[in-house]
């Protein structure tokens, strides 16, 4: 007789979470903007959200940034913990590390980033993994799906609630600073070819505003069903690679993030297992008195 | 707020015309590039750089020092957050230097640094540049 055992369904999809989770800190460290690379900026500014304040406030990312030995070691950290998420992504002391260090890192960057960047979706996706039991972790599950869902819709309802869609020239106004670095170097090619028609050409650029409206809209259905969990995963993830064409926005911080959503049934098939293996241990228990 | 999922990017318009600035420094009369860096730290450039800008703009002031000047009316407690919450006036005199050094360049003391913002203006097919201004870089 097969033995059932419970993780069996999660573990092997939450291994390619952790392998691309794991390639989004190697991009930060190629690029050139982990801690070690920001040694000694001197220069930073916090948006309106406590969350940066209390770090701040506290001295943490300055005290990080000031010490390029400190840098250095928490990118080792980091890699040396994101292989062993990305190995046996079920040790919840791993993902509660790297949650917690990558939160720090997030609000580090984005503080001398000095721009409330929307790219929250690599520690967020760790959110899960923080928990051992497979019912608390299929909770877990169930909250981040529903911040992520929440995240997209909310920026549908306020294209919507700004009156953004009724200006066939909005989309046009935006994409105007989108490449402007570009423009002033000299770096042109087929990105800026492309920007240049689309601020030109009013009535495509509107189209695919709205195109990117209904796909963030679409999120909204995952309130109310799974069954199109797949398919808004697709959509978003063709959604951030037509902004990196368009718009110049690589959202490569959002990629394990949004493929969470592959893996709803995995999580819940867990449950379900761990739960009929508590039901015949307790039922064994108590027949043997 | 960092936890809380809201997103209204791009939901307003706020110049409503088909303009656009670009900020950049110069070394020594050259420009210093950065769009060949890899995504991040070409993102890291570009936003910080504008929101440097944005500060000498701003008479050497950026968000948090207005938003704890109007809000903290105690000047002990007011004086305490702004050293921890915003960046001091030396550190935002060495920016400038850090920056062109993170880009790849090398920085001495007797080289001359600007600030320049360019305004550029579409047209047809066709992106211009309109105009430019040298921002006074004062401290360094």
């Amino acid at each position: 007789m097969q033995q059932i055992t419970p993780y069996r369904f999660i573990k092997a999809p939450a291994r390619l979470l952790g392998c691309l989770l794991l390639l989004e800190y190697v991009i930060f460290i190629f690029s050139g903007t982990s801690f070690s690379f920001l040694t000694n900026d001197p220069f930073f500014t916090l948006p309106a959200d406590p969350a940066f304040w209390v770090f701040f406030g506290t001295g943490i990312p300055q005290f990080i940034i000031s010490h390029h030995w400190l840098g250095s070691m928490l990118d080792i950290i980091t890699l040396l913990l994101l292989l062993s998420f990305a190995y046996n992504p079920l040790k919840r002391g791993v993902a509660l590390s790297l949650c917690v260090l990558l939160f720090i890192f997030y609000i580090t960057l984005m503080g001398y980033l000095t721009h409330r960047n929307f790219q929250f979706g690599f520690f967020v996706v760790l959110i899960p993994f923080i928990f051992k039991k497979p019912l608390n972790r299929y909770l877990a599950f169930e909250a981040t799906r529903y911040f992520l869902l929440f995240f997209y819709f909310s920026a549908a309802l306020l294209k919507f609630t700004n009156n953004a869609l009724a200006d066939p020239a909005h989309f046009s106004h935006m994409l105007t600073s989108q490449f402007t670095s570009y423009f002033l170097e000299g770096e042109t090619g087929f990105r800026t070819d492309l920007n240049l028609y689309l601020v030109n050409h009013t009535s495509i650029s509107h189209a695919l505003y709205i195109g990117a409206f209904v796909v963030e809209l679409f999120a909204f259905a995952g309130f109310f069903t799974k069954k199109f969990d797949k398919l808004i995963a697709w959509g978003l993830l063709l959604f951030h690679f037509l902004t990196w064409l368009i718009m110049d926005i690589g959202a490569v911080g959002q990629l394990s993030f949004i493929s969470m959503l592959f893996l709803g049934s995995a999580f819940l098939k867990d449950t379900e297992v761990a739960d009929s293996i508590d039901y015949q241990t307790n039922t064994i228990l108590k027949t043997n008195g | 707020m960092v936890l809380f999922p809201y997103n209204s990017m791009y939901s307003v318009d706020f110049t409503k015309q088909y303009s656009a600035s670009a900020y950049a420094f110069k070394l020594n009369g050259n420009l210093v590039k950065i769009t060949k860096n890899l995504y991040w730290k070409k993102d890291f450039m570009e936003a910080s750089l504008l929101s440097f800008a944005r500060y000498k703009l701003n008479n050497d002031e950026e968000y948090m020092q207005r938003y704890l000047q109007a809000a903290i009316p105690n000047k002990v407690r007011r004086n305490f957050l702004l050293s921890r919450l915003s960046p001091s006036k030396q550190a935002a005199a060495a920016w400038p230097s850090w920056f062109i050094q993170f880009a790849g360049y090398n920085v001495n003391d007797s080289d001359s640094i600007q600030l320049i913002q360019y305004d550029f203006i579409f047209l047809g097919n066709k992106v211009m540049l309109k105009d430019s201004s040298i921002i006074e870089l004062s401290g360094r």
